[in-house]
């Protein structure tokens, strides 16, 4: 008879924060929003913050001060549907820009600027099929979002654990 | 003739363009801003339900979702024939005073900040907010935070922070809850005193810029907002005024709904912009400037006592009725000083957790006109329905419409002083592109990423032709 596994310790991805983009008016736009929900149930309960946002906004820096790590969820064009990736922020398009949307790595930037911490960053993409009007994810990103949060969960403890 | 084209001009809110024009010797014969994306929202809102309309209008926006989603419940309001409780005023009145926080930090220190900080000629690599973060990082922190604390309001009453619901026809769809109030209020004193410490840093430095304060939109017009008929500043509510650049007082205690009666819209083929004019003067001599310049000239005052300091100081420095809109920044800032001590106002009154909140009706009228202040200015949202509550045509007259007129005379004013020949240096054009900031236009940007555009510049012959093309 195998020992019980351990329970897990309250807490324990308290330094993460996990954000969902995502206009969920879109269809398969929502992913970033989707994965987060359904994620936040336990990340809550281990004390990791999950913010949903319609698009990335600059106020968001200030939420990220004290981070340990930060990961970011947002569905891709350059994807196949459903397919997942797993990647550091890109130097953004507009580096210096944080108006009313900003990038992720020009949040992180603009978190060091002003509160002196730069959080460990990753994006985790889900491939959209479907960004036509209307709600609801297409089949092939409902089944990416499960993996993605699979993915997520593995994540969030190996950034904590390095952190 | 050689002509001047400024496309994109950056740092606002929406695809627009400059164009100047210069005679043969190089000096300007004349200047446009041009609003070059079209959305056709009045069109998309035909055969819709009136229920629909206030988060459908709030789409319009990811800046002032607010503001059309207040119009537009006021619009529909006035269809079901009711009058809404006391209480959902209030509430509504919150969420607008929020916006108007988070969209004034967003204009003054996200937008325009870069440009007091590093001063107008300063290195364009470094004039943007990122700037701002490593050369005036309090000043910046002061912004997010600001910005924050507007957008924190928004998402705990309307869900989201960015379309939110929550404002309904006939009110607002649930109370308030005192979790949410008591979160609300605990954070009002810190951002106060990020707004003071702003406005501090402001008038510290308004000095430096005494020249682009008497050149950026420097001239007499009307002014015109909604008043309070006490005399103090209504955001959500409130009579029209309109005042002359001497004070004289052309209207007052004006019902705002019957717009058609007193503002004329005029239409130039070369935006797709409209040109709102006051209709007494006639058009272009009706020109007429809103939004927070406008709003402090039309008012006695704000009403709460902090911000009536900084009004009396305001006014004992730039006049009674300052006319330059380079002053629609301090205007801006103490704006936002006003409507964080309001929304502690109205938050600490104790009924404001009273559960009546929305008033229930069917379509009673077939028409309907809705009348708030938005961060920009003063918007308006006029519908007409069937006995259905299906719309059957729409009229939206946005606050940046309302100062398109004086945008174009502030543009010219600005290359008339600036401008001497096709060879422009980047701090000329950012002027000219500041000018248009001050106004902070906001054209329709729910899905629209500001990016790093490069602004080009095309002198062109009288015969269409690029003599010279410059960029950055």
């Amino acid at each position: 008879m195998s020992a019980p596994a351990p329970a897990p310790t309250r807490d324990r991805l308290a330094g993460l924060v996990v954000v969902g983009v995502g206009n969920e008016l879109r269809r398969d736009d929502g992913i970033g929003v989707a994965v987060a929900r359904a994620l936040s149930g336990s990340f809550g309960e281990l004390g990791a913050r999950v913010v949903l946002l319609h698009q990335l906004v600059p106020e968001l820096a200030a939420e990220l001060t004290g981070a340990q790590a930060v990961i970011f969820l947002d569905a891709a064009v350059d994807l196949p549907p459903g397919a997942v990736r797993v990647a550091t922020p890109a130097p953004g398009k507009v580096p210096g820009s944080a108006t009313h949307q900003t990038e992720p790595d020009a949040l992180v930037d603009l978190c060091a600027a002003l509160y002196g911490t730069r959080p460990a960053a990753m994006i985790v993409s889900v491939g959209a099929a479907d960004l036509e009007a209307g709600v609801g994810l297409s089949t092939a990103a409902r089944q990416g979002c499960e993996r993605a949060g699979e993915i997520v969960r593995a994540l969030a403890e190996e950034m904590i654990a390095d952190a | 003739m050689s002509e001047i084209i400024i496309e994109p001009v950056t740092r606002i809110e929406g695809h627009s363009k400059i164009t100047v024009q210069l005679d043969d010797t190089g000096e300007v014969v004349d200047a446009h801003f041009h609003v070059t994306q079209f959305r056709g929202f009045e069109r998309i809102c035909v055969g819709r339900p009136l229920w629909e309309m206030p988060s459908l209008m709030a789409r319009i926006c990811g800046i002032c979702p607010v503001s059309h989603l207040i119009a537009s419940a006021k619009a529909c309001d006035e269809i079901l024939a009711v009058e809404i409780p006391p209480l959902a005023r209030r509430l509504r009145r919150v969420m607008n005073l929020a916006q108007i926080v988070q969209s004034h930090a967003l204009n003054f220190f996200h937008l325009s900040s870069a440009d007091l900080v590093f001063g107008f000629d300063g290195d364009p690599k470094e004039r943007s907010f990122a700037g701002v973060a490593e050369a005036a990082p309090e000043l910046a922190r002061d912004g997010v935070a600001l910005r924050r604390f507007g957008q924190q309001i928004i998402e705990r009453l309307g869900g989201k922070r960015i379309h939110p619901a929550w404002v309904v026809p006939g009110g607002v769809s649930r109370p308030l809850e005192a979790a949410q109030r008591d979160a609300i209020l605990a954070e009002v004193p810190d951002a106060r005193a990020r707004a003071k410490r702003a406005l501090g840093w402001y008038k510290e430095h308004l000095a430096r810029f005494a020249e682009e304060a008497d050149q950026f939109g420097n001239f007499p017009s009307l002014f015109m907002g909604l008043v309070h008929e006490s005399g103090r500043a209504a955001y959500s509510e409130g009579l029209l005024k309109v005042v002359d650049a001497n004070g004289w007082v052309l209207a007052d205690q004006v019902d705002p709904r019957p717009y058609w009666e007193y503002l004329g819209e005029h239409v130039e083929p070369w935006s797709y912009l409209k040109s709102p004019y006051f209709k007494p003067l006639g058009y272009p001599d009706g020109l007429y400037r809103v939004g927070p310049l406008a709003r402090l000239n039309v008012i006695d005052r704000l009403g709460t006592p902090s911000a009536d300091g900084e009004l009396a100081e305001y006014r004992e420095r730039l006049g009674r009725y300052p006319q330059s809109s380079f002053h629609y920044h301090w205007a801006r800032l103490i704006e936002i000083v006003h409507c964080i001590d309001a929304i502690e106002h109205i938050l600490s009154e104790p009924d404001i957790l009273d559960h009546h909140v929305r008033a229930e009706a069917r379509v009673n009228r077939n028409e309907g006109v809705g009348v708030a202040e938005a961060p920009r200015g003063t918007l308006i949202h006029h519908y007409q329905v069937d006995d259905h509550g299906l719309v059957e045509s729409a009229n939206l007259v946005i606050a940046t419409g309302h100062n398109n007129l004086a945008m174009n005379a502030a543009v010219k004013q600005v290359a008339r002083h600036y401008v001497h020949g096709p060879d422009v240096a980047e701090g000329i054009l950012n002027r000219m592109e500041a000018a248009i900031r001050c106004f902070d236009p906001c054209l329709s940007c729910s899905t629209h990423a500001i990016g790093q555009m490069p602004l080009a510049i095309e002198l062109r012959a009288p015969d269409g032709t690029i003599v010279r093309e410059v960029a950055r």
